[in-house]
This record gives structure tokens, sequence and C-alpha cells, in this order.
């Protein structure tokens, strides 16, 4: 296929946090407002005057200097994330909005408040207590949390957050979500014109970067997907539909496709399921309530531990394997991380043994690293897709 | 002196060399005298002098009698408990768990200690029975449907306002305190679970919960599960795996992280009156709330008591130290919860016993310890006989 057009470009903006897009913001009067989990709703950080930036620490290959205030035996993502600070990398940064999704990200984010890493006068950290079921309490409760430590700090520092404030932010959020979506459905074709690798560089450029400067890229780069011829015949051997955790290093995309198989859907934490929805406001509800619920209702994080919402997780992920026509389904977790590790062994057994869903679990470190045990285990994986496809599916 | 305490002095100097405290002082031995090598096993029991060892002789007979009630009021539903159940053969290392926890124990430390962790037992003997004796596993009994098996770290107490409920801390009995007496039970378990796929570098205590439970090791009874996100993400996420096994109608009690931010207790609340709503759905009672504050009223005397306690441990006259206070602490606490009497009154003994060592300026450990060490960290505290073993340098 030939090379999209702002592919190189995209994959340059990845290399830094503090990228070209996001330098050109925060020279323009911007407030760049960081975060580093679904619970913090996107669009709340993306009002008038601010853009959201999704913490990343690209290149970080060793966290030495973050070790000396969390043990190694935690979160290779959360050691990074203060690594980078403490480095120097989001000295841009006027705020992070974090949340106490899990004990790692919260000590992490405990620690820009404590050693402040981050070279700002104006920076400060909120970490809000985010629901683990998705009923009514736990919405009220959501909605107070976000009011408080987001919408109410954001007000002290004189942005607007009022009611047409919000809804132009959903406009945004709804517009960015449309690109990426109309980029992303592509993948369900049975010989896409987009690879799993490039749909995740363009879905992290949509995360990192203000959305009004890297839109007008993603709206070309549609444009170019709509018409772009794919390969005569399609170059994998197999479909697969990625599901975990903190993968925010296209590369590790690059190797799963390197080793055979596409990856047609990206149902983790960085990835487009769950985080272009497109948000409804319902008649009677405010632009707030409504991307409080929109965040609760679309939130696949393991850590919700009601029936409802672990029987969504699972059937998500069975429809994103369905709609995408995937043969198989990767579930990866980050080392040390607890919920992961349970989720990813009781959802392969679930797939495996009850829905018949080939399933292959992988764990990793931040960096990609031990690249050759992965690819041994992808392409096993793939080979034993390629079997079941010959022996008619059984 | 009398002449029994002369006697008993005389006997004292014959047999001093068997005493750990003479031999390490002397250079002759120790605490680990008494083990086989690298079993630890023990040879024979710690001698204390006449009277604390017939003291701890005594105490060793008074738990014994509390493992002897517990089998002859269950005495079937135990033998097969023993036949089902890995963890239940681990409780017949309890004895030998109470003479490592205490050891170098005299005087006043060891009553205050086993007046302590007999209440322990008399509790937990009491609760294996029971269990046992309604477990459907096991052919269930009278009260299988109406126990609420539930997290053991949601507060017992506020079951106490469910009038003919009870509820049952279900990781109690095969993790919990079962790993603390005897170290190799858990492994298996963990085993069980990493089998299944569990990575091994999360929490391996709550992998060994995920392996009772993928190995139907954890007793039957009930109609409805209670869950929690206390205390941890391990625990949280093995609470998913644990639902599914148990296979009944779950609520999942998740209570707020931030707990000193205003909005915790309104939240907070309204998921226990959640939870309570579900309970009275699931089993057809309604929630007495007088019968909770009548226990709720124990659970305040018990930290009333203790806050008195932690203003003794400032000072040096304290006889209550180190294992004899963290584990009976974190039992009573976190298992009892206010919801038995037989605590309160231990309590008041133990606290009259400290007020009066205070009085009388009584140095604990013969004078002996050289510093103060304040111990923090999770329960491997126990297991590992840290205490007790830092407590003894």
């Amino acid at each position: 296929m030939k090379d999209l057009k702002h592919l190189i470009y995209f994959e340059n903006l990845l290399q830094d946090a503090q990228n070209e897009l996001v330098t050109k913001a925060v020279e323009d009067g911007m407030h760049a407002l960081g975060y580093d989990c679904y619970y913090i709703p996107e669009t709340l950080l993306n009002l008038p005057g601010c853009f959201s930036t999704r913490l990343r620490a690209p290149r970080c290959t060793s966290t030495d200097l973050a070790n000396y205030y969390m043990t190694t035996r935690t979160c290779p993502y959360v050691r990074s994330i203060l690594e980078r600070a403490i480095e120097g990398g989001y000295n841009y940064l006027e705020a992070l909005f974090g949340a106490e999704c899990c004990a790692a990200m919260e000590r992490m984010e405990e620690h820009f408040d404590l050693i402040h890493p981050v070279k700002n006068d104006k920076f400060f950290t909120t970490i809000i207590d985010p629901p683990m079921k998705g009923d009514k309490t736990n919405l009220e409760y959501y909605k107070v949390e976000l009011r408080h430590k987001i919408v109410d700090k954001l007000a002290e520092r004189g942005i607007d957050v009022s009611e047409e404030a919000m809804r132009k932010a959903i406009e945004d959020h709804n517009e960015i979500s449309r690109i990426v979506t109309g980029i992303g459905d592509y993948r369900k074709l049975d010989n896409p014109q987009i690879t799993g690798y490039e749909f995740h560089v363009i879905q992290l450029v949509s995360q990192v970067c203000p959305h009004h400067l890297i839109k007008p890229y993603l709206e070309e780069t549609l444009e170019e997907i709509r018409t772009r011829e794919p390969e005569p015949k399609f170059p994998f051997r197999a479909r697969v539909l990625l599901v975990g955790s903190e993968i925010d290093d296209p590369e590790f995309t690059k190797l799963i496709e390197s080793c055979g198989a596409m990856v047609v859907a990206d149902r983790y934490c960085f990835g487009s399921f769950p985080s272009r929805e497109q948000i409804e406001i319902l008649d009677g509800e405010s632009a707030f309530d409504a991307i409080c619920r929109h965040y609760l209702h679309w939130n696949q994080c393991v850590r919700f531990m009601d029936g409802m919402k672990i029987d969504q997780r699972q059937s998500e992920v069975k429809r994103l394997s369905e709609e995408f026509k995937a043969d198989g389904i990767i579930y990866e977790n980050m080392k040390f991380c607890e919920f992961w590790s349970y989720e990813k062994v009781l959802a392969s057994h679930i797939f495996i043994n009850e829905l018949h869903i080939p399933t292959c679990t992988i764990e990793k470190e931040y960096a990609l690293g031990a690249v050759g045990q992965l690819r041994t285990r992808f392409q096993a994986f793939i080979e034993s897709l390629e079997i079941k496809k010959i022996q008619g599916g059984k | 002196m009398k002449a029994t305490e002369k006697l008993i002095a005389a006997i004292d100097k014959k047999l001093e060399r068997f005493n750990p405290l003479w031999q390490a002082e002397h250079g002759v031995g120790g605490f680990r005298s008494r083990y086989y090598d690298k079993t630890g096993v023990a040879k024979y029991r710690e001698w204390r002098g006449v009277k604390d060892t017939f003291y701890d002789y005594t105490q060793w007979l008074n738990n014994l009698l509390s493992m002897v009630q517990m089998v002859a009021s269950a005495p079937v539903p135990c033998l097969k408990g023993f036949w089902e159940y890995r963890w239940m053969g681990s409780y017949l290392g309890t004895f030998m768990f109470i003479d490592r926890l205490f050891e170098g124990y005299r005087g006043t430390e060891l009553r205050i200690a086993h007046m302590n962790m007999h209440a322990i037992v008399q509790s937990l003997t009491k609760r294996i029975a029971f269990a046992l004796k309604n477990d459907k596993r096991l052919g269930g009994g009278p009260d299988s449907d109406k126990i609420v098996p539930m997290d053991e770290v949601i507060p017992g107490l506020i079951m106490k306002g469910f009038k003919g409920l009870t509820g049952f801390p279900l990781q109690t009995l095969p993790e919990f305190i079962i790993c603390d007496v005897d170290q190799h039970i858990e492994p298996y378990y963990i085993d069980v679970a990493e089998s299944f796929g569990l990575p091994a570098d999360v929490c391996s205590r709550c992998a060994a919960e995920t392996g009772v439970a993928l190995d139907d090791a954890f007793p039957i009874f009930g109609k409805a599960f209670l869950t929690t996100n206390m205390p941890c993400n391990a625990s949280e996420a093995t609470s998913m795996f644990q639902r599914r096994r148990v296979a009944l109608p779950d609520y999942a009690v998740t209570l707020a992280m931030q707990h000193t931010e205003p909005e915790a207790l309104p939240y907070s609340r309204a998921v226990l009156e959640e939870m309570i709503a579900f309970v009275e759905k699931e089993y057809g009672v309604k929630y007495d709330w007088n019968e909770l504050f009548k226990y709720a009223a124990l659970l305040n005397e018990q930290n009333t008591i203790e806050l008195e306690k932690w203003d003794f441990f400032k000072t040096p006259y304290s006889p209550l130290s180190g294992i004899a206070e963290s584990l009976y602490k974190l039992y009573e606490w976190q298992s009892v919860n206010g919801q038995d009497p037989y605590f309160n009154k231990v309590d008041r003994k133990v606290i009259e016993i400290m007020r009066k060592a205070y009085e009388d300026k009584y140095i604990p450990f013969g004078g002996k310890t050289r510093h103060r060490a304040f111990l923090w960290g999770p329960s491997a505290v126990y297991y590992t006989d840290f205490p007790t073993w830092v407590q003894n340098c």
C-alpha cells in the first residue's frame, strides 16, 4: 500500500511527550492538562483554552530515578511516567488530573505532589476516587468527584466551565471521534486499506496532541484512506483483537503484525475502544451529566467489580471480535499488574472454554523488550489460528 | 521465703540450663536449640522456669479444651472437614504455632499473651465447627441458609443488624489465619492458581485465595455473597474469581478509597444501605438497627480500651507488646469486630493488668530490651515470626 502522507509526521510526534504541536499550543497560551487514565474524561480537559494530553513516556527504557521512589515490583508504566517527569519531560504541563484506579497509579500521582518533578509554577495534581461499579450510586459519586477535582479546579483558574463550554468540548470530542472511528472502521473490511499499526499511531496522536492542531492532519488522513488502494491480497495470516492495559507503543502492534496477524481492533487503555464513542446529550440532561454518564458507561476498566460491568467487559470483547471479524484475541497485561493479571486469566478461560474464541495471553514490560519471546508466542498463536481455519473452525 | 518458693527457686536453678534465655546469655544455645535443625519442628517445649512452664502448660490444656469442644460439637462434620479440606489439617499445628509466637515470654507478659491468644483460639474453633456443621459440601446443617458468606474485610459488625443471620468471613479459615500457622499450606493453593494461568508476580495472599476458590476449598453455605474492594487491588481482583466460583447472587461493597474526603461518607453510606437492602431481599430478614447498636457499643468499648493500651505502649512499663498485641488486635478488629462479648471481657482484664503494671513501674522482659521498634507492614510479619524474633534480639 502507498505510505500514508502524514504517518512519519505522526510517528515523530509520538517520540516525545512535548512534541511540536504540544509546544505550539503552549506557546499560544493554552493550558496543557495531563491525564493518565480513561476515568478522567478527556472531554473535560478540552474546555476553551485547554488541551488534553495523555501521558506517555516514549523511549523510556530504564527507570533508575523512579526506582528510588517506587519499588521495581510495581507497574513499569507508572514508574516510566514518574521517571520522565523527574527527567523534566513534562515541564510544559499545568496539571495532572489523576485517578486512583490502582494503587501503583495512585502512588505515582502522589509523587507528582510530593517531590514536585514538574518544574512549572502553575502545576498541580488532583486524584479522583473512581467508581468501581456502573450503577446509579456510583454515577452520582463519579459526578461529585469530577465536579470537585476537575471542574471546580479549572474554574478556580479562570477556565470557562459553563454548559455552553462543555457542549463545545463534547462537539470537539465527537468530531475527533468521528474522524478516528471513520479511519478505524476500515479495519472491518476483509482486506483493509489500513494496518493496525497505522491506526495505533493515529489513535495515539489524537490523544496526546491538541485536538485543534492535529485535526486537520487526521481529516486529511481519513480522506486519503478512503481512496487508498489496499494490497492485492490480504497480507496477513490472521486477524486479532488486542485487549489489555497501557499499550502506548505502536511498535508492539508492529511486532504482532510482523508475526503475521493484523490487529483489527484495539480494546486497551490507549485504544479507541473505549475512547472514540460519540457522546450523546439526552433530553433534559446537562452536558456535564452526559459526559459523566458516557464515560462511566463505556469504561471497560478491569477494576469494575459488579456483575454488570464484568459481563460488559466480556460482551464488548466478543462484540468487537465479531464486528471486526477477529480470528482470535490477544490479552496483554503489564508486569506486576494485579487487575489485568486476574482479568486476562479469567477472560481467556471464558473465551477459550465457553465462547470458543482462540485467545492468547502475554505479559510485557512497558518498554518493548523480550521481543524474541513475544515473537515466538505470537507466531505460535497465529499458527494455531491458521490450523483452526484449515480444520474448518474446529 | 516460703518453702514452696524455695523449692521452686531450687528447681529453677537446677534446670536453668534448659532455659533458652539462660542459654543465650551464656552462649550455649538459644531459642533455636530446641528445634530439629532446618525443620521448624520442636524437640520439646520451652522451659520457662517452674511457674511459667506450669502456667504455659495449663494454657496449652485450655486451648486443647477448645479444640476438643470444637470436635465434640460437630464430630462428623469435623472428620469430613479433615478429609475434604487440605487446610483443615494445618490447624493441628496451632499449639506449636502458639509456642513459637511466645518464645521468651515470661511472667505478666506470658499471661497477657495467653489470655489474648486463647480468645482467638476459642473463637476460631467455634467458627470452624459452625462452618463445617453447615457446609453444604459436607451435607449442610440447620443454619446453612442463614449464613451470609462475605469477604473477610467487610466489617462483621454490620451483619449483627440481621438477627438470625450470621455473616461469615469466607477467606479467614482456609487462607488468612491458617497461613500464619502453617507456612506450607498456601503454596499448594498458589500453585493451583498459577496452574490456571495466574502470573506469579501478583500478591501471593490473594493468589492463594484464588487457588482456594479454584480448588473448591471454600465451605459452601448461604444464599448470597458479599464481596468488597477492600483492602487492595489484588483482593478486589480475586473477588471477581471468587464470586464466579461461589456462584451465588452477589453484591460488591465498594467503599470509598479516599475516606478522608467529604464525598466519601455519603457515598459509602449509600453503598452500605444498598448492601443491607440486598441481604434483606435475598434472605427475607429485616435489618434491626437497635441490634446493630447493641454490638456497636461493644466495639466502642474495645476501641476505647485499645486507645488506652496505646498510651501504655508509649511508656517502658507495658507488659503487652509484639505479637501478643498485634495478632490479637488483628483478629479482634477484623474477625470479631464487636460481635463477641468474650473479647470485651479479655480486654477489661488485660487493661487492668496493664494499669497495675504501669503503677508498679513494671519493666517487662526482665529489663533486657535495648531498643523500641515500631513494626509496620502486612501480615507477613506474623508468619515470619518477626515480632517475636526481633523482641528476643
